[in-house]
């Protein structure tokens, strides 16, 4: 199977020195998802950012070779148009721009980079309506500003409905579940599903096992103070549920 | 030991550098007020930063240079000011002087009356007597321009009378040390109609100094429509505007002061009448060391007046504005509901912001709220941009755009709106380099 990204022996530091990701390797390939899970402060929501791009931390160390491309090398944006999506955690509203203007200023952003022409309004309509009716999203939503006023939850929908316009090679899923109650965790998880290829692939970050009931991953793996310290299948994620991460950190440093 | 000169004295002095002509006209009631105009002024200390309504912006370097008038009867190229594309009856003033050859009022409509202000004073003795100077209060500006103004235009909107077509108040400013200084009155009759859009520009001018003066008397369940653009360069203005109200009538103005090395508005709304709307709102973008200084007034005497205030800016390199809006509430004025926003954006530390927004209220019924924010540029939401493949430069257009829309987006006429859209994309593009 084709490599999506291959995470080598990456470094990462805050503006300030202090290291967050001490030699992260991790390799996904088409028509996977990974999940990535581990304790508070262990550095997940810091691999999501720095992927996508993020200025607030630098890369002190490693490569990360994203579809043959040198994925350190591209601007946040360059980066979206070639394929990688982050919902965020905490999705930003931006009172003033609305939802539609911004998603067809996206698409057509990514559709100039690639050489092609504006979508159609008429194109752009369709699937706007195809692709909120995944998510349940509410139709006058998609006319507010961005995520301005939402709920917790009809802004990690809206996430989801930015991903299932974009369709991304690669998804990044930032705590996507946090927060979440369990029909819009069921919502957000047949999103995902529904929009999973085998071109495609998918890093899911989270905290608890929960939203590993929905969305089944080929491999989990445990971030534990910047690295990755242990890897498997999904059977994994359920045995951190039961003993949680304290028996996982006695086994580490026994190790 | 060098003798220091008293600030009356440094105010006599200015007068004195001024090369100007006092105003003299074949009204004697109107004669008295510039007199009176002229005996406060020479009294009236020169505007500086000890005063408390001068305390922000740096007014002194602008009242050191001589001044002097400058009738110019140089032709102009109107269509670089783009103002000029609104549908309206057009009144440029050259240098504060009404320029009959330049102007073309050909939308003419019975019942609405435009006439410049030399002419308008024996033609309409009356209404100017009762008006003039009657809704301004004094200060040093205000009665400079009482006494040494140019002149200006007399606009009055018949009872019952919609004016059908935006009168568009066009200044240029043009030449070194000129001091332009025009006086509007301008008069809506009961259940009348109008929109004033005035522009401010400049041509090859510095050292420069304008001072305008208007009073708009809204009549009885009449409505008027105000946009003012102040797209200057090189100079200071000064901009006044007082807006009387009576019972039931509604005023919307909306401010943009996109550039000038000072600019300066004095706006008041004096609300005698019940059951009033007045929507004073601005928007303003200074950069490279400009100052913009807003003061507004929403001055509630009677009862159920409604008002709402938002002003919005951006701040650019070692750039300087103020908001001081206030909101007074008569003891009379019971059940007024009164909104106040000042938000603004540091684009970076070099700029200063200073908001003030007041109420003073001494009725006990009613609704007043006001707020203020100024905060840096939000990178986090530029950030979300560009994660969704939107170009670093096209997502701060659009988050600046998202911010500065607000105020363009409540212009009632389409195209004045549109015309100042475009105006502030290419202020924002030019300065967000």
């Amino acid at each position: 199977m084709e490599n999506i990204i291959k995470i080598k022996n990456l470094h990462a530091t805050l503006q300030d020195g202090t290291e967050i990701l001490k030699g992260v390797n991790l390799e996904v390939k088409a028509g996977e998802i990974h999940a990535i899970m581990g304790p508070n402060g262990s550095g997940k929501s810091t691999l999501a950012s720095v992927l996508a791009g993020r200025e607030d931390y630098i890369v002190t160390e490693g490569e990360v070779e994203y579809m043959g491309k040198d994925l350190l090398d591209l601007s946040p944006e360059n980066r979206a148009r070639e394929g990688v999506f982050l919902a965020f955690q905490y999705p930003v509203e931006i009172p003033g721009v609305s939802n539609i203007n911004f998603l067809k200023t996206a698409i057509n952003e990514i559709r100039a980079y690639k050489g092609e022409g504006p979508i159609a309004a008429k194109d752009f309509l369709k699937m706007v309506s195809e692709k909120s009716k995944l998510v349940e999203l509410d139709n006058k939503l998609k006319n507010r500003s961005v995520n301005e006023g939402f709920s917790g939850g009809e802004k990690k929908r809206n996430e989801i409905f930015q991903m299932a316009m974009l369709s991304p090679t690669l998804s990044i899923l930032d705590e996507t579940d946090s927060g979440l109650d369990i029909d819009a965790l069921r919502i957000v998880a047949h999103g995902v599903n529904t929009l999973k290829t085998p071109e495609n692939a998918s890093i899911i970050v989270t905290h608890y096992q929960r939203l590993l009931d929905y969305i089944i991953p080929d491999v989990v793996h445990v971030l534990w103070n910047g690295k990755i310290v242990k890897s498997g299948p999904k059977e994994l994620a359920m045995e951190l549920e039961d003993k949680g991460y304290d028996w996982l950190k006695k086994e580490v440093i026994t190790e | 030991m060098e003798a220091v000169l008293s600030s009356e004295n440094k105010t006599a002095e200015f007068l004195k550098s001024l090369e100007m002509t006092e105003n003299k006209v074949s009204i004697p009631e109107l004669n008295r007020k510039i007199e009176e105009a002229k005996l406060r002024l020479a009294s009236t200390p020169l505007p500086n930063k000890k005063q408390e309504d001068w305390k922000y912006s740096k007014i002194a370097p602008f009242l050191t240079k001589n001044y002097k008038e400058s009738r110019s009867n140089d032709s102009f190229d109107l269509s670089r000011f783009q103002t000029t594309e609104i549908k309206s009856n057009l009144l440029v003033f050259v240098n504060g002087y009404f320029r009959d050859d330049l102007s073309s009022i050909t939308e003419t409509q019975e019942g609405v009356i435009i006439q410049n202000m030399t002419e308008a004073v024996d033609l309409f003795k009356q209404d100017i007597e009762e008006h003039f100077a009657s809704g301004s209060k004094p200060s040093f500006f205000i009665d400079l321009n009482t006494v040494y103004h140019s002149n200006g235009v007399f606009i009055k909107v018949d009872e019952n009378v919609i004016g059908e077509t935006p009168i568009h108040l066009l200044h240029i400013l043009s030449g070194d040390n000129t001091i332009s200084q025009s006086r509007n009155l301008i008069l809506l009759g009961k259940n009348s109609k109008l929109e004033v859009v005035e522009s401010q520009f400049e041509v090859d001018s510095k050292d420069s100094l304008s001072n305008h003066v208007s009073e708009y008397f809204v009549g009885e369940n009449a409505l008027l429509n105000y946009t003012l653009i102040e797209k200057g360069s090189e100079n200071a203005l000064i901009h006044s505007n007082y807006f009387i109200q009576k019972d039931f009538s509604k005023i919307n103005s909306n401010v943009f002061s996109l550039k000038n090395k000072l600019i300066r508005n004095n706006h008041y709304a004096r609300i005698d009448g019940k059951d009033t709307e007045t929507r004073l709102n601005g928007s303003f973008m200074p950069s490279e060391g400009e100052q913009v200084d807003n003061r507004t007034m929403l001055d509630h005497r009677n009862v159920r007046g409604f008002s709402e205030e938002v002003y919005k800016g951006i701040l650019f390199e070692k750039s300087n504005a103020v908001f001081n809006g206030k909101i007074f509430v008569d003891q009379k004025a019971q059940q007024t509901n009164a909104y106040l926003n000042n938000s603004n954006i540091l684009m970076d530390d070099s700029s200063r912001m200073h908001s003030k927004p007041e109420l003073e209220i001494y009725a006990d019924d009613v609704k007043c709220s006001h707020g203020s924010a100024t905060g840096d540029f939000d990178s986090e939401a530029q950030f979300y941009l560009q994660a969704r493949g939107i170009g670093i430069d096209k997502a701060r257009n659009m988050l600046i755009h998202a911010f500065m829309d607000e105020v363009a987006s409540k212009i009632e006429n389409s195209e004045v709106e549109n015309i100042m859209k475009g105006f502030l994309d290419s202020r924002m593009i030019e300065l967000d380099k």
